[in-house]
């Protein structure tokens, strides 16, 4: 019973909470304005950690500076990926009738890319690089300053969209159209300079989160995967296209996560972590507040 | 009648002359030709459902994974050839069991769930190894190249045959016609949940055997490597490439991934992956009937 | 010959009641028509009947057999067939092979493709769809696809045909020749027919008999000449002429 109150295991839940939440909000608002599952979302994240990798290693960047420039990168991605491949699926009709799934095989290809551009350049192998990992002492709570850093940063940027979809006029526009796409390009609203925003906020944000984790752990080409699953897993259990459901669900996932692999054991992780994206997706495709997308 | 008897006369000569070839190619070749035999098989059995039905598996290598994994775990414990027919049984057996639940859930979210499926099964088989103290196996005394060869040609026709009787089969108009509607097929009297089944229980046999196949061929059973993604991938793409709902389809796709592959994996195997991936990207776009699709067209020849 | 009977049927959604109460049979050959104002139920009771929902509460009975939950597909081989109200072609194949596909699973299925093909041009000509039968269905206009879409719930062979909404986005010109062609299906095919219509022209010259819904309730059932008189359907749905 002292394991579940372990003041060790919360900070590690919150810190992947708030990591996931980051990741999680980005896959979700592409699929909330566009209906478009991105599986090459958690190449995202990797190639945050490889750019603060790098900055830190090759040029002395500290992974703070790195994050604002994984933003910048991982945005112009995510505009190039809108308009040179998104844009397209949504010209042929034949590759319209069937743009859930042709869709999904484009972002297969992309991620695939991106994996291996990455390999090419830095090699397989596993990276790291040391960034303020003194152990903090807090009350009787053990923790690299590190990790403090990034659930501070990540909940930072999370309460940060919150707003920003709350107050600001796009973030307002990006609610619109996740809600209603149609009425929303009737009443002004510029659908496709929103879609652009949309892919450049969401992998912007992925990115940050990928520079956050690479503080804390060590990176790889293929790390990605696992991040977009547990990305899925988090946005059908908040909900599709809801955002703020996404933190919600990021914390239950984070906490079935570290509890499972305290309990259990930490190389059942990975099991644990496709058997919850399985029984979601088949007990719950469409959330677990929404209309179920299975057959009757 | 007369051009049916010419096309399958021609057929088979090709075939015999396939059966031939190790009498007359070096071992390199041989195993180039084993890929490629190896590819037709799989992408075939893959197009068999995913192709007719446009339920797209990105998780077929567990069906190859069990194969291997069975033929193993018989090894030396079951006659050879029981082994591998067990791994093609077993494959089958888990499309039934998984196809069950999983076929229910519609479009891209099932794309997604046979590529969480195929990774659950890897990371499980992982723990049981590792549960039995297994680092990887080492199969010795495996069967020669030649004999591989052979069974492999005999999967890649076997496949070929399958994808061609279920497209002009009853099965077949179904299958596609739950591709177009799904609902309005349900409304003409299809069992779509039935069909689906059967087909995609149907694509995973020869995955199975192929599976036990190749790692008699290589020797080494490892998990990662006997259920690794990029399996499902190059799959996926080759069928994408050449053309996933006709016969002829596959096959141009594995002669060019082969011959991509061999000009390029020694050398520089991130680039031979992103150029794949790059191809998958453009194909899905613009080229999405395949290459055999598009040369159709092209030449004006009857789509059917 | 009773052959459809619903009985005290009822769906609701969460908390809002499509349908509540539903009763009426339908004849063998007759041609009955359901009208009502859109969100009546209409279309829902097609759903219910065809199979593709499952009612709340009530028995749905075809040809003596209780029919209510079954999937559509066990409904389409029973003999029940439908259009949708917005049509659902297999846009990748052929018009023939729409119907070739329905005429290899149906209530009547041929035993080969040469059967069904030879079934399907059979009412490709009736339909007047016999020149595009080897072009792709999403090459045809909307008429051409509603057309399409008899035809292929016709090439299941069945018993009772459920049309909805067909006429709806047809010129005057082209309501004559469909009412014409459903006329003509109708007598030569030994069909029942059901008809969800708003254009009331047609409806009142199709029909021999007409139920009206009104939120989800049978307000009204009876000749045309009845309904029309029918004070509570003129309140709900027809309106008074402008004098």
């Amino acid at each position: 019973m002292g394991v579940i109150f372990s003041s060790q295991l919360l900070a590690s839940v919150m810190v992947l909470a708030s990591l996931y939440a980051l990741v999680a909000i980005g896959l979700n608002l592409v699929y909330g304005t566009m209906r478009l599952l991105n599986v090459a979302h958690g190449e995202l994240v990797m190639l945050g950690g490889y750019i603060a990798y790098w900055g830190f290693a090759r040029w002395g960047i500290s992974p703070l500076l790195s994050t604002f420039i994984a933003m910048v990168a991982g945005a112009a991605v995510g505009a190039l990926v809108y308009v040179a491949i998104i844009r397209h699926l949504f010209r042929s009709t034949r590759v319209l009738a069937r743009v859930e799934a042709n869709s999904l095989l484009a972002f297969f290809g992309i991620s695939v890319v991106i994996q291996n551009v990455t390999a090419l350049a830095f090699t397989a192998n596993q990276r790291g690089y040391s960034y303020m990992d003194e152990v903090l002492l807090i009350g009787d709570l053990r923790i690299a300053a590190n990790r403090v850093l990034a659930l501070a940063i990540a909940a930072t940027a999370c309460i940060a969209c919150a707003l920003f979809f709350r107050y600001a006029r796009s973030g307002m526009a990006m609610r619109a159209v996740i809600q209603q796409r149609d009425a929303a390009a009737l009443v002004g609203i510029d659908v496709d300079r929103i879609n652009i925003q949309v892919f450049a906020l969401g992998f912007a944000l992925a990115a940050l989160a990928g520079t956050l984790i690479s503080m804390t752990q060590q990176i790889s080409p293929f790390m990605g995967f696992p991040f977009t699953v547990s990305a899925f897993v988090i946005i059908i259990l908040g909900g599709l296209g809801n955002l703020t459901g996404s933190i919600f669900g990021a914390l239950m996932l984070a906490a079935v996560e570290v509890y499972g692999a305290a309990l259990i054991s930490p190389s059942f992780r990975s099991i644990l972590v496709y058997g919850v994206f399985i029984a979601v997706l088949l007990l719950r495709p469409e959330g677990l507040l929404g209309r179920s997308i299975a057959a009757r | 009648m007369k051009r049916r008897r010419q096309a399958g006369l021609t057929l088979a000569a090709v075939v015999a002359l396939c059966a031939a070839l190790p009498l007359a190619l070096g071992p390199y070749t041989l195993g180039v030709g084993l890929n490629l035999l190896m590819w037709i098989a799989l992408a075939e059995s893959w197009a068999t459902f995913s192709g007719l039905s446009g339920y797209v598996s990105l998780g077929h290598a567990v069906f190859y994974g069990v194969g291997a994994y069975v033929t193993v775990l018989s090894w030396n414990v079951l006659p050879l050839w029981l082994g591998v027919s067990l791994g093609g049984l077993a494959a089958g057996l888990l499309a039934l069991c998984l196809g069950w639940p999983c076929l229910r859930v519609r479009g891209p979210y099932f794309v997604i769930l046979t590529l969480g499926i195929s990774e659950f099964v890897k990371y499980v088989v992982i723990s049981i190894e590792a549960a039995l103290g297994r680092n990887g196996r080492l199969l010795i005394g495996t069967p020669s190249l030649t004999i591989l060869f052979e069974a492999m040609l005999a999967l890649a026709v076997l496949s070929m045959a399958t994808l061609q009787i279920v497209r002009s089969s009853r099965l077949g108009a179904g299958l596609l016609a739950i591709r177009e509607d799904e609902v309005a097929a349900e409304a003409v009297g299809i069992n779509a949940a039935a069909l689906k089944l059967f087909a995609f229980t149907l694509s995973a046999f020869i995955p199975g055997v192929v599976g036990g196949l190749m790692i008699l061929r290589s020797t080494y059973f490892e998990p990662m490597q006997a259920f690794s993604p990029t399996t499902s991938f190059t799959i996926v793409t080759i069928a994408i490439l050449g053309g996933s709902d006709k016969v002829a389809g596959p096959v141009l796709g594995a002669f060019f991934l082969v011959l991509l592959s061999e000009l390029l994996w020694t050398r520089a195997p991130e680039i031979y992956m992103i150029i794949l991936g790059a191809l998958l990207i453009v194909f899905v776009l613009f080229v999405p009937e395949g290459l055999f699709g598009r040369a159709q067209r092209l030449l004006g020849w009857a789509a059917r | 010959m009773t052959m459809l009977r619903l009985e005290n049927v009822g769906k609701s959604y969460g908390g809002v009641a499509a349908l509540r109460g539903l009763s009426f049979a339908i004849s063998t050959g007759e041609i009955v028509g359901l009208m009502g104002a859109n969100g009546a139920g209409k279309t829902t009771a097609f759903s219910l009947i065809a199979g593709t929902q499952r009612p709340s509460v009530g028995e749905i009975w075809f040809d003596g057999k209780r029919i209510d939950g079954k999937p559509a597909y066990a409904a389409a081989r029973l003999g029940i067939a439908r259009t949708f109200q917005i049509v659902r072609p297999f846009a990748g194949l052929s018009v023939i092979d729409n119907l070739v596909v329905a005429a290899l699973y149906g209530h009547a299925p041929e035993r080969s493709r040469a059967a069904a093909e030879g079934r399907a041009r059979d009412i490709l000509a009736e339909v007047g769809l016999a020149r595009d039968a080897t072009r792709l269905a999403e090459t045809l206009t909307l008429a051409g696809r509603k057309r399409l879409e008899i035809a292929r719930a016709i090439a299941t062979g069945p018993r009772l045909l459920l049309l909805d909404e067909v006429l709806a986005g047809l010129t005057a010109s082209e309501v004559a020749e469909a009412l014409e062609m459903i006329r003509a299906l109708h007598r030569r095919r030994n069909l029942t027919l059901v008809v969800i219509e708003h254009v009331m022209r047609a409806l009142m010259h199709l029909c021999q008999r007409i139920v009206v819904l009104h939120h989800g309730e049978k307000i009204a059932e009876g000749s045309p000449a009845e309904i029309l008189a029918d004070q509570r359907v003129i309140d709900s749905y027809l309106g008074t002429r402008k004098p």
